[in-house]
């Protein structure tokens, strides 16, 4: 019964080391893919909100800076929801502009809008540079519907399930960063122009009225010959002043030099419009030449739909629009005009300052 | 007799009638003067150079001045952020990538 009960014994304990062994083997073989899979998940996971991230990030970094150039621009744009029209609203007045579902539609020369240089007579600068209402507006209007497209893609990043999806949406946002590009600079450089056609109005109305101050300089100085108007000599501490009038020019001489230095002032004045002129035609044409880039991409509002361009066809028909860094192909092309513009802005504004030096020296010159 | 007595007596008429006469005459020339060579100033008119334009003052100037300084001022700000968004759009960082 003891040598039984002592085999059992012996005969269970292997039963029992075998199962144990059998056990153990399926658990180390079973945990293998496990680990596998549970890692893979992890990557992925790892990946799609490394991802999100990225593409929040840099659709909140455009947006923020579009809105900083909305906030310079100083408008209000209320866009239609059906993107039909938009209503404008800026501090310089209000206008209705259509859809760039036919970029034609929209004349951006209106009645207000003048491209020739200013005329010089014997009372002043005459004529006004100014960028057309129409085309100030539309470039505003870009620039909203930039913003409100970003938005939406915002949304759909948020609510991206999968990470293909949320691959699909980064190509997505990674084409048309050339054109949200564009559109930023196209409305920062309108406002450029825009702001210099109002230096160029303050040079005009200086220049104007140190040309009225003359011109009674000189009514002075023939008042002296017929007995009307004297010269008046006065001692001061810091030396003696003789005047004419209101003014501390008391010769013909003088009168003269100052009106020839004026005369010089005009010729700076009249190459400052002449140079605006240019810049006003050429944005003109390149904000008519972009919106009818994009009605050509399928007829519809691009722009209104870029946070909702998935298709590879549409895709791709951004890409085509060419490379911002190559200089090249049509978004490349307009990219290097906008910096023509800027260079020929940037020879006026300082061509305006140095004027500004000239005017504020006569005037110190001419007036008491 | 009688008409040569009533002819005496009317040349003195006749006299103080043609003093009132040039009187008015020089009166009017004076006035006329007057008002052309003090160019008719009424009180808050605005007075005219040779060229029709107003006059202009100092301050005027100095605002011209000012305003012209501040734009040129907003024109370099405006410009420069133009520029720098050209720059950046050089920078063609994809995230898709």
């Amino acid at each position: 019964m003891k040598l039984n009960l002592a085999t059992l014994f012996a005969s269970s304990k292997k039963l029992y080391l075998a199962a144990f062994f059998v056990l153990t083997s399926t658990l180390l073989v079973a945990y293998g893919p496990m680990t596998s899979y549970s890692q893979a998940q992890a990557v992925t996971d790892d990946a799609f909100q490394q991802l999100q991230q990225k593409a929040l990030d840099e659709l909140n970094n455009r947006i923020n800076s579009y809105k900083k150039t909305m906030e310079s621009l100083k408008v209000d744009v209320h866009v239609g929801k059906d993107g039909s029209t938009a209503s404008i609203t800026s501090d310089k007045g209000s206008a209705k502009a259509s859809s760039n579902k036919d970029a034609t539609e929209l004349s951006l020369v209106d009645a207000n809008g003048s491209t020739s240089m200013l005329k010089l007579d014997g009372t002043g600068l005459h004529g006004d540079i100014t960028i057309s209402q129409a085309a100030k507006d539309k470039a505003k209007q870009f620039m909203q519907k930039i913003i409100d497209g970003l938005n939406d893609m915002v949304q759909k990043v948020k609510d991206a399930t999968s990470l293909d999806n949320l691959k699909k949406l980064a190509e997505n946002i990674d084409k048309q960063l050339g054109l949200d590009q564009l559109t930023q600079v196209q409305g920062l450089v309108t406002q450029a122009v825009d702001s210099m056609a109002g230096v160029l109005d303050n040079l005009k109305t200086t220049y104007n009225n140190l040309q009225t101050q003359l011109t009674q300089l000189k009514g002075c100085l023939d008042g002296l010959q017929s007995g009307k108007t004297s010269v008046d000599v006065s001692s001061t501490s810091s030396g003696t002043t003789t005047t004419c009038g209101d003014f501390k020019i008391s010769t013909e001489d003088a009168q003269k030099q100052a009106q020839a230095q004026l005369d010089s002032i005009s010729t700076v004045v009249q190459t400052v419009s002449s140079t605006l002129a240019s810049s006003v035609t050429l944005l003109t044409a390149l904000i008519t030449s972009f919106s009818s880039m994009l009605s050509g991409l399928g007829g519809s509002d691009i722009l209104g739909n870029l946070g909702s361009l998935l298709s590879s066809s549409q895709l791709s028909s951004l890409t085509n629009l060419g490379s911002l860094t190559s200089g090249t192909g049509n978004l490349g092309g307009l990219m290097s005009s906008f910096t023509a513009i800027l260079s020929q802005l940037n020879l006026a504004n300082g061509m305006s300052s140095s004027s500004l030096g000239s005017l504020t020296s006569l005037a110190n010159v001419i007036e008491l | 007799m009688d008409q040569q007595t009533q002819k005496r007596s009317l040349r003195p008429v006749w006299v103080v009638v043609a003093v009132l006469v040039v009187f008015f005459i020089v009166l009017a020339s004076a006035i006329y003067l007057v008002v052309r060579s003090d160019g008719g100033k009424q009180p808050g008119a605005v007075t005219t150079t040779a060229t029709g334009s107003k006059e202009v003052t100092k301050d005027e100037i100095a605002r011209n001045l000012n305003d012209l300084n501040g734009s040129i001022k907003q024109a370099t700000k405006d410009q420069a952020a133009a520029k720098a968004a050209i720059d950046a759009s050089k920078n063609q960082t994809k995230i898709g990538s």
